[in-house]
Formats: structure tokens, sequence, C-alpha cells
């Protein structure tokens, strides 16, 4: 009975992002007519799967009861070293994009070994990461910014097939990727042990530090690809391309119902995280909003959907162990 | 020895002059002191002094106040971020808040007048700020990251409505204050040495104690008697006040605005918090080790300045010394745990 409410609140949740997916397409339909057309439909996809790249692995973490702040520059490091290296040489991506996806996923191994055995809070960890991730890189490209795109990064994030985004079958594959690893195989149930009570799932006899390095590779290697991706979408990279990820990231992961405290939600509630963060975005400027009032709207997102889930649980001290068995001896 | 009560030693013991068992006592007491704030002084010192070697003048009045005017955003910062950082939570919308602050500075202040009354209205934004911040935490329980994560996103985004990019201009009497100086001494000294002051006062006061209570054990703290909401809503607010007063030293000592100031600055903070020995795990820590702290991050620009590496070094070296911090802190308490006898 329990785990009958239990994903049926959940799946709400989910219900819940998909639906403002719609009302906001549709709100964007009645200010501007031709927000609904074939074209702008997919202009919306494609930015939205950018955010769908970096919730990905922002997703994963979070469901660890961990948090990502290093995605934005892995991802701008991986869009810089793309253009810096292939000078506009699509072939010349046979090599890159393993060592940039490599690279990224030695960065999400370290972040993982400081979280998982040197025990140091996520935040920290990848707060100070990022910016010796940033630093790294301002070194290498001396404060300047990068050369022009491959064309097979443009072709990976503009070109259609036929009505169809090549970017929105890679979003589809992603999707179904992490749904299955998060629902049908062992990996998954272990990383949701891992979110759901460390101590518990480590007794249970789940490899807790094997499962946490995991997810942080999974994050860079996510943001590593979405580097590439948007790299290919802008035509070009520059430094601070990947800051405004940080937040959408995160609202994206908020908005689709995945507990902040790990443990419970799913890919496919982020995937409605992106989509809705894409339309609002899109609709900003038809409201005569400037770009500023994005950031304001994903702070706002991220607090709305966060204390919503919070007051649905109505049991928000979970991580805490040892304060919830003294409540209940007492 | 009938009569006696007990208090005597018996009659196999030695008896032991008092003088030992004091000295015992103080050595006992500095094996279990917290020694990271010392720790972090001394590697203060230790910076200056090669800085002092790598650039000679360096130790003289005038060069000590430029580096406390570098130091004093950051300081201030950490004032605030320590005080969260007692309760175990973590304060990133420090840097919406500056950048704001910064930008209302370099758009509103005119006059005295207007810089007069906007700085207190930049004060209370921050205090404003902070208190949301507090409420959320305390009262919805939501976590300090994700409260504070969308607090800086939502004042970066108002920061670049006030002013979309970095400019704008602070009167130069403003500007210019931070280089006085008084009773020669310079101001930027003098105001450091104030936020010690206050910082010795405040650790005394109730209100403190109750921060350290519920940092250490919340749910402790609330059984005896500690209200939660009100406690941290006082160390949010705190920590917005801070910031709002590192933005007014920040649009003084950079004459203009810039609404990206503060997301390179909440690292920062965290990190001088954490050199200065406060445990991230809260309950434990003192803005005494924090000032030193702020002065060694901005002695190591500094050095990086001096022996002519770029600029750039400075970001990665912060990102390092923060992780190093949190190791070299837990270590060092790991050892004092097992030295004092693993069950202390």
């Amino acid at each position: 009975m329990t785990t009958v409410t239990r994903s049926l609140s959940r799946n709400r949740a989910i219900l819940f992002g998909y639906l403002l997916v719609v009302v906001l397409a549709i709100a964007g339909e009645i200010v501007s007519s031709g927000f609904l057309r074939i074209n702008h439909i997919d202009e919306l996809i494609i930015s939205g799967g950018f955010i769908a790249l970096v919730g990905v692995g922002q997703t994963f973490v979070i469901l660890t009861g961990g948090v990502d702040l290093s995605i934005p520059w892995v991802l701008n490091t991986s869009a810089v070293f793309l253009t810096l290296w292939a000078k506009g040489d699509s072939a010349k991506m046979a090599w890159i994009v393993p060592v940039l996806l490599g690279g990224a996923a030695v960065i999400g191994a370290v972040n993982g070994i400081g979280v998982a055995f040197l025990r140091i809070p996520p935040i920290i960890m990848t707060l100070g990461m990022s910016s010796v991730v940033e630093g790294g890189l301002l070194l290498v490209t001396n404060g300047g910014s990068g050369q022009n795109a491959p064309g097979a990064a443009v072709y990976l994030a503009t070109h259609r097939w036929g009505p169809v985004p090549v970017l929105a079958v890679l979003w589809l594959a992603v999707l179904v990727a992490a749904t299955v690893i998060l629902a049908a195989t062992p990996f998954g149930r272990r990383l949701y042990a891992t979110g759901l009570n460390r101590r518990v799932a480590a007794f249970a006899g789940v490899n807790i530090q094997l499962v946490t390095v995991t997810v942080y590779v999974i994050s860079g290697i996510a943001a590593a690809l979405a580097g590439i991706a948007l790299a290919g979408y802008v035509g070009q990279s520059y430094l601070g391309m990947g800051d405004p990820y940080l937040f959408a990231s995160v609202a994206a992961v908020a908005i689709g119902g995945t507990s902040i405290l790990g443990g419970s939600g799913n890919f496919v509630g982020t995937t409605a995280g992106a989509l809705a963060l894409a339309v609002l975005a899109a609709l900003l400027p038809i409201l005569g909003l400037q770009p500023a009032a994005l950031e304001i709207v994903y702070g706002c997102v991220i607090l709305g959907a966060v204390a919503l889930s919070s007051a649905r649980k109505g049991q928000p001290d979970r991580t805490d162990l040892s304060a919830g068995l003294r409540r209940r001896l007492r | 020895m009938t009569a006696n009560l007990g208090v005597q030693p018996g009659a196999g013991d030695r008896w032991r002059p008092p003088v030992r068992q004091v000295a015992a006592d103080i050595w006992a007491r500095t094996r279990s002191a917290d020694v990271r704030p010392a720790a972090a002084w001394v590697l203060t010192l230790i910076l200056l002094f090669i800085y002092a070697g790598l650039q000679p003048g360096t130790l003289s009045t005038s060069s000590l106040g430029i580096l406390a005017a570098d130091t004093l955003a950051l300081a201030t910062l950490g004032f605030g971020q320590g005080v969260v950082i007692l309760t175990a939570g973590i304060d990133l919308s420090v840097g919406g808040v500056l950048a704001l602050g910064t930008t209302i500075a370099a758009t509103h202040f005119t006059g005295t007048a207007t810089t007069l009354l906007w700085s207190v209205v930049i004060l209370a934004i921050g205090t404003a700020a902070g208190l949301i911040n507090g409420v959320l935490v305390g009262r919805l329980r939501l976590q300090p990251f994700i409260v504070t994560l969308a607090t800086w996103s939502i004042f970066d985004g108002i920061a670049l409505y006030v002013l979309p990019v970095a400019g704008g201009q602070v009167p130069g009497g403003f500007s210019g204050w931070i280089n006085g100086s008084a009773a020669g001494i310079p101001n930027s000294i003098w105001i450091l040495i104030a936020l010690v002051a206050v910082w010795l006062w405040f650790r005394r006061m109730r209100a403190a104690r109750r921060i350290y209570a519920v940092g250490s054990d919340r749910e402790a703290a609330r059984i005896a008697g500690v209200r939660i909401v009100p406690t941290l809503m006082t160390a949010y607010a705190i920590s917005g006040l801070c910031a709002g007063g590192a933005a007014l030293f920040y649009a003084m000592l950079t004459a203009s605005g810039d609404p990206t100031s503060g997301d390179g600055l909440i690292l920062p903070s965290v990190a001088a918090v954490v050199i200065g020995g406060t445990s991230l795990f809260g309950g434990q820590g003192s803005f005494v080790g924090t000032v030193a702290g702020a002065l060694t991050l901005t002695l190591l620009g500094d050095v990086i300045f001096a022996v002519h590496l770029p600029s750039y070094w400075t970001v990665l070296a912060d990102g390092l010394l923060l992780i190093a911090a949190v190791l070299a802190g837990s270590g060092l308490q790991a050892l004092q745990v097992r030295r004092a006898g693993g069950g202390a």
C-alpha cells in the first residue's frame, strides 16, 4: 500500500512537470502565434537538449544525495578544447571526442573519490574542482576565446532529419539509457539505496564508494558531451559559456520531482524539467523581459519545486539518521 | 585516620605537588584545544614573509594597509559565511548579494547623502536576503545549499537588471576613504581590527552560543530549549548583512560595480572560513581564524603576482587550497580524537 502511494506521488510530480510544459507551451502560442510551429518546437527541443544533457549527470549525482557544481566549467573546457584541437576539421573529432569524454571522466572520478573516500562534502569538493578546472582552462587559453566549431559538432547540434533534430534523437537515446539503468539494473537499485540511506545501503552490501564515484564520472562525461554539442550550436567556444547550466541543471532536476536529498526521482522527470525551462526561456523575451529575468526565474523555480516536494513528503530530515533515531527513542 | 572523610589520598599514594597537576591540566587542555586557527595564522605569516622577501617594502604600514584593503571584502564575507557554517549550513547566496550591492553602489551613489542612504539600503537588502534564506532553511527545513543556490541565482538576476554590464562609478570620496588613515594606521586595518572586535563581542552573546549549539548538535540544542528557527534566521541574516558590507568594500576597492563580481567570491569566502579552521560540519570555529584564512588567500594572489605567474593561477590555487584545507582540518580532528582516547 505504501509502495503504491509512494510511486503515485512520485509519478504525480513527474506528471506535474509535463503538465507545466504543456501549459507554458500553450501560453506561448497564445501570446505569440507561431510559438508552436514545428520549426520553433525544434528550436525549443534543441535548447532543452543541452539542459537535458547536463541534467542527466546532475540527476544521477543528486539521486545519491550529492550535487555537482563543477558541471559548467567541465562543459566549457570540453567545448574550448574541441574547437582548439579540431581547428574546424571534423575528421579529428574521431580522437578528440574520446579524449574529451575520457578527461571529463577523470575529473568526475576525482570528484567522486573526494566525496566517497576522503569524505569531503559534495558541494565543497565540486566547488573546489570547478575552480581548479576554471583556473586550468584560463591558463591554457590565456583568457582568450576559442575557435570555430568543427562541422560534425554543428551537425549534431543543429541538423534535422526531416522534422526531427539530431539532438532530439541523442536526447531520446540518453533518456532510454538512463531510465533502463535506473529502473532495471542492479546498479540502479544500488544507486537509489545509496541515496536513501548510505549507512543502511552499506550494511546491505552495496559498495557505496563505487556507486558514488560512478555517478560523478557519469556527470563529468555528460557535461563534456553537452559542451561538444553546445560548441556546435553556438558555432564556436568562449569562456563562460557553461555558466547558465549550473542553475539550469539543478532547476531541471528539481522540477522533475527528484528529491534533493537523494533516493527518489528519475530522468523522465528531469526531461520534463529541461523542456519546461526551454519553453520558459523562449517565453520570457516574448513577454518583454530581459535575459536577466531568466536567472530570477531559475532561482524561483528551484525554490518552488524543492519547497513543494518537501511539503509533499513532510519528512525532510532523512539524511540525519542519528537525529531520526533519537527522536524515535524519546 | 578514622575521622578522615576521604579527601586525603590513601596511604599508598604519593603526594603530588599541585604545580604538576596544573601543568598536566594545561597540557591536556592544549592537546584538546583547537589548534586550527593558530595554524592558519602561522600559514599567513609564512606567506607574508615569502611575499616580503619577493617584494621589499611589504612590511611598511602603507603596504600592510593595501593588503588589508584587498582582504576586507573577503574577510567580511567570511564573517557571515563562518557564522552560517557554524550552524552546519552554507551560504552560496553571498555571491548574489555582493553582486547586487556593487551594482546599486555603482548606479546610485552620487554624493554624500545618496551614498549614506543607499549604503544603508544595501545593508538592509543583504539582511533581508539572509532572513529569507533563514526562514527557508529553518522553517521549511530545506537544505541550505539548495536554498542559497536558488537565492544566489535570483540576486544575480536582479543585479543584472540594475546594471547589465560591469561599470558605473562611485564618488571619489567613497572609494578614496579606504586608502585614508587615522592615528597613523590605515583605515582598512582599523576595519579589520573592528571586525575582530565585533566577533569577540558577538561570541559572548547568547545568540552566538545558540548558533554554536545548533551547529554541533541540532537535536540536543532543541531539547535543551534552543529555538532552532530564530537561531538559523539570525545566522543567515548576519551572513546577508556581511555580504552587503562586503559589497560596499568591494565597490570602494574597484570604484565601480559588476553584476558578476559575486560569483568569483563564493568559493574564496568558504575557503577563508575552512582555512581558518572552522569545521564544515558545524559547531566549531572562530572568525579569528577566518581573518587569517582571508589574508592567506589575498597573499597567495600577491605572491603569484610577484613571481610573475599568470593571475589565473589564483583561481586554480584557491580551489586546491579549499580542498587541502578541508582534508587537513578533518585529518587534524581525527588525530585529536584519537589522541584524546577515541571515545571522547
